[in-house]
């Protein structure tokens, strides 16, 4: 493998190996035409949950749960413990939300007559593509993060990888580091199959049809709209599509994206890589993905969160820990644990509420053998990190997981949304070559973080200035 | 002595520690990127020594041979006794004030 060589040809064989002509979209050298790029997926919301129902995939059903909510009222003062719905996503083929992102990219490689698919994830994703490669007889590799040196790995990253074999799909699995993309591209360029990222158009649209289903189910047996949909947020795809679909159904439920809270862990680091009790859906994917989109294997990604979300909360690993026994003991559902990050932080939110309003956690996902919390907190305890039960607020990722002695003891903490736009435009500002901020770009910048004009020129001069 | 056509898993050095990126955190740039791919061996061979493997998508890939038949040995972990109060915890709460 020659990295230089496959970083300078990566236009080249992105464009082979998706067929999709980013540059087609770019308005200047920071800003494209996001819309023109999502419309060019050329699936309508129909068409879209077609394929999904002829691959297995949505019309996932919408539980109440009652004893939970019950529960969150009697934490909650007088008149407040909003009712709690779970979109029940373990029920799509390969078990999570994920089907609905593989099959639109899958039935696009079939389409477009690819032999094989490529997706570089170590979560659900591999599972899910997988998954839909079996059923469109698509060949299929999955390359996972995996080992760290001493070739000890997650145990839910093995369970994700068998469940990618089962499919009949081959695993590359790897040691730590970023080198993961150069990797894929390797593989792409050998190959010629289909690159099924998570974070092209197609990956991004399939889970439109989530955010659809949610108010049509909301409104069908409620007749009204939820308040609040609470969404786990990782690489942004499943914040910005779940909202998508929302708006697309003229609904105005407040968008909270849930991070399970790694801070001080570095994810590209060889020791920390298995002291973290979560593979996904926590801050070292949320924060940098919030703050850069395009860092992933895509030229422009569709995964934008800043432009949807509305509110960013984090939790702790020990209290989704906590709420995932509780939803086994309380509502007869084994799900997660990495799942049910949202689900811990809607159990406090719904407290904040008053008790006729509605939120949705829009996903759950297959639980077993490695994902299970007996599974990742046994790995915990031979990795070294102490578990004990107590206030959650102690946790120190890397070091301790602390499951709540109470349900009144779970919380969550609101990333300053502000400080996070800032954090994209200096990110973005910085590729800009010109001394001059375009209307073209204040424009992007306008829809990509939801500042005024004078927002972004004020942070464009305090840039400048320091620069 | 491994017979030809057995399953098994290679390790396969990707990129040596030095043309690793120096922006790493130091443990990682430290040691090398490893892949582990499993397939059928395509000759007689020996364990920990290189060989070649015919991939279950009839890819070529060399290595060296360190597993014959993997199989997964991850599982629902040990009994955890910091997540035994919780369930009965919850019972005791939603009984609270409901039976006055």
């Amino acid at each position: 493998m020659n990295p230089q060589d496959l970083i300078l040809r990566k236009q080249e064989i992105l464009l082979k190996a998706m067929q999709l002509d980013y540059e087609s979209f770019r308005l200047s050298e920071v800003a494209f035409d996001y819309e023109a790029m999502m419309e060019s997926t050329s699936f309508t919301m129909d068409e879209a949950r077609t394929i999904q129902h002829q691959l297995g995939v949505g019309n996932t059903p919408l539980l109440r749960l009652d004893q939970l909510s019950t529960l969150a009222k009697k934490l909650a003062k007088p008149g407040y413990g909003a009712t709690i719905l779970l979109k029940d996503e373990a029920c799509n083929l390969s078990g999570s939300f994920k089907a609905r992102r593989a099959s639109l990219s899958c039935y696009m490689a079939k389409k477009l007559g690819y032999q094989g698919v490529i997706a570089a994830t170590s979560g659900n994703y591999g599972a899910a593509v997988a998954a839909m490669c079996a059923k469109l007889n698509l060949k299929c590799i999955i390359v996972q993060e995996c080992f760290d040196d001493r070739h000890i790995g997650q145990p839910e990253i093995m369970e994700k990888a068998r469940a990618c074999e089962a499919y009949g799909a081959q695993v590359i699995q790897l040691t730590v580091g970023p080198e993961l993309f150069t990797v894929l591209l390797d593989l792409l360029d050998k190959t010629g199959y289909f690159n099924a990222s998570l974070y092209s158009p197609y990956g991004v649209a399939g889970v439109e049809t989530l955010g659809q289903e949610i108010i049509e189910q909301t409104r069908n047996q409620y007749h009204k709209d939820p308040s609040a949909v609470i969404i786990t947020h990782a690489g942004g795809g499943n914040v910005t599509a779940t909202a998508r679909g929302i708006k697309k159904m003229k609904a105005d439920s407040v968008i909270v994206g849930a991070s399970v809270d790694l801070s001080g862990l570095s994810m590209a680091s060889d020791y920390d890589f298995n002291r973290k009790s979560f593979t996904t859906g926590h801050t070292g994917f949320g924060f940098p993905f919030a703050q850069n989109p395009d860092r992933s294997d895509v030229v422009f990604s569709a995964a934008r969160p800043l432009r949807y979300l509305d509110r960013y909360v984090t939790v702790k690993q020990g209290e989704v820990f906590y709420i995932t026994e509780v939803l086994a003991k309380l509502e007869g559902l084994e799900r997660g644990p990495a799942g049910n990050t949202a689900l811990a932080a809607a159990f406090v939110l719904a407290q904040q509420m008053k008790e006729d309003e509605l939120i949705v956690v829009q996903e759950t996902e297959y639980t077993g053998a490695g994902k299970h919390f007996n599974a990742q907190l046994s790995f915990a305890k031979h990795m070294g990190i102490r578990i004990r039960v107590g206030d959650p607020k102690d946790e120190i990722a890397g070091e301790s997981i602390v499951i709540p002695a109470l349900p009144s003891l779970l919380r969550y903490d609101e990333v300053d949304l502000n400080r996070m736009r800032r954090s994209y435009l200096n990110n973005k500002f910085k590729e800009i070559s010109s001394d001059e901020l375009s209307d073209v770009n204040v424009a992007f910048f306008m829809e990509e973080t939801r500042c005024t004009k004078e927002e972004i020129i004020r942070q464009w001069e305090v840039f400048c200035e320091t620069k | 002595m491994i017979k030809a056509n057995t399953f098994v898993m290679i390790e396969k050095v990707i990129l040596h520690k030095e043309f690793r990126s120096s922006q790493l955190p130091d443990a990682t740039k430290a040691v090398d990127v490893k892949a582990y791919i499993k397939g059928f061996l395509r000759e007689d061979a020996n364990m920990n020594h290189p060989v070649t493997i015919i991939t279950s998508l009839g890819h070529q890939e060399s290595g060296t041979l360190i597993e014959v038949h993997p199989s997964y040995s991850h599982s629902f972990g040990e009994y955890i006794e910091e997540m035994a109060h919780i369930g009965p915890s919850l019972f005791d709460l939603l009984k609270e004030g409901e039976e006055e």
